[in-house]
């Protein structure tokens, strides 16, 4: 499978280092020093999605933590046919943060993430990769092809970790409306960004 | 319903169903191949949203990661895989369990009240007691995810001091079988007998009436037929409340 060659890698180490699939191939033998770079690879967009999700830096730190050290745990049942090796950890990273949102239902700020999820978040100071920055934009550029509504239910779930019927509420909306437009604008999404699976 | 649970799709890979819904949705994936290839799709086009969204993690974080990786046991390939079960002996897992392999599933739990209602719906109806504790008013129900494929169900009755545990996704066994352990709070371990899993993967519910001290459940592959004590590390295990 030549998915790992899409994997956005440091291009200063080795002419050809191995891809994600290759490494978790090591890593689910207990190679130590794979999931090291395992760890480079994966981290900045496992923080990055769950930051975006949590907001608060601690937990965030926290939940990244859990993410990787269950992607070392469980290396051994990431399953190649079943999809990529990026698609693993980031359903991982996501359900975790989700959870973690969901278990503090009581507190909290849900208009404040409802807003955050709404606007871009500024870049932080970390140097971009150009290879990051062109998947932003190709991603922001699919997004703006989906109606308003496709957009919200998607960005509100997917960025905010609202449920489905906390994001109908929020959008004033039918549940039945926002199932299907949540299904609707990720194949709309699959679609323009070229999504082969 | 069938239309109506595909369009489920895209709520499922945003993770924006409740636990209930999720757990009924898997079921409709178990049998719908095209929502199975949907879902898939969804997953590598949510990996793309992610990848929109990244920021560099404090640099410290690497070195606390590293240092727990050290100290933490990976799992096992998958539960058919496991090795052929050893002597028998007592349960050093069960003492350990808090640094135990499966401590980040232990915290992954989330404890949820299902929709009891429906729960009925999808149980056998002859199986009387079993209805009857799932729709007990003080019904408590805990589900998890100890891997990746497999939900596990335990729903347990104070006032009626039984206990119904169910799953779905378990990989069928040959010349072995599922076996469900009763676990107390002194480390000893009670059968509650063996599942019988149907060629999709679903376990038939199992009614036990849990004594005092029992605080958890636990699956182990068993030789045919089960074994009087447990001979091989549990597949899963989770904490029962109530």
């Amino acid at each position: 499978m030549d998915r790992a060659a899409a994997v956005p890698h440091d291009a200063a180490h080795d002419a050809d280092p191995p891809g994600l699939e290759e490494l978790l191939g090591l890593v689910a033998r207990g190679d130590e020093q794979a999931f090291g770079r395992v760890y480079d690879l994966i981290s900045p967009t496992v923080y990055g999605l769950v930051r975006r999700i949590l907001r608060d830096p601690a937990q965030s730190e926290e939940v990244t933590q859990e993410v990787l050290v269950e992607v070392w745990r469980s290396a051994c049942r990431y399953d190649a046919r079943r999809g990529s090796p990026q698609a693993w950890v980031m359903t991982l990273a996501h359900r975790r943060a989700v959870d973690r949102v969901r278990s503090e239902q009581a507190s909290s700020d849900r208009e404040a993430r409802a807003a955050a999820a709404d606007t871009q978040r500024p870049y932080d100071e970390v140097a971009e990769e150009a290879t990051d920055r062109l998947e932003r934009e190709r991603v922001r550029r699919c997004l703006d092809t989906l109606t308003e509504l496709q957009e919200q239910s998607v960005r509100l779930a997917f960025y905010g970790g609202y449920s489905y019927r906390e994001v109908a509420g929020l959008l004033s909306a039918p549940l039945g409306t926002i199932k299907t437009r949540m299904r609707d604008g990720l194949i709309r999404l699959r679609d323009c960004l070229g999504v082969d699976w | 319903m069938g239309q109506d649970t595909h369009t489920l799709t895209g709520a499922y890979a945003l993770n924006a169903l409740s636990p209930t819904e999720s757990v009924r949705f898997e079921d409709h994936l178990a049998d719908c191949d095209s929502c199975v290839q949907e879902v898939r799709g969804f997953a590598e086009t949510s990996a793309r949203l992610a990848a929109a969204t990244v920021q560099a993690p404090p640099a410290e974080l690497r070195a606390r990661v590293l240092e727990e990786v050290a100290r933490t046991r990976q799992l096992a390939p998958a539960p058919e895989r496991l090795p052929e079960p050893r002597a028998r002996r007592t349960w050093p897992w069960l003492l350990g369990l808090a640094l135990a392999a499966c401590v980040a599933t232990i915290i992954a739990l989330g404890a949820v009240v299902l929709d009891q209602g429906r729960q009925v719906d999808e149980l056998h109806a002859n199986e009387q007691r079993i209805a009857a504790v799932i729709s007990a008013p003080d019904a408590v129900s805990t589900s998890a995810e100890p891997m990746e494929g497999v939900s596990v169900t335990v729903v347990s009755s104070e006032t009626l001091g039984d206990l119904v545990f169910s799953a779905h996704g378990l990989e069928d066994l040959h010349e072995e079988d599922y076996q469900l352990w009763l676990t107390r709070d002194d480390g000893s371990v009670y059968s509650a007998g063996v599942l019988s899993v149907d060629e999709a993967g679903f376990v038939l519910p199992v009614l036990a009436e849990p004594d005092e001290g029992t605080e958890g459940v636990a699956v182990t592959v068993e030789p045919e037929g089960g074994s009087d004590q447990p001979t091989s590390d549990p597949v899963m295990a989770m904490p029962v409340t109530g």
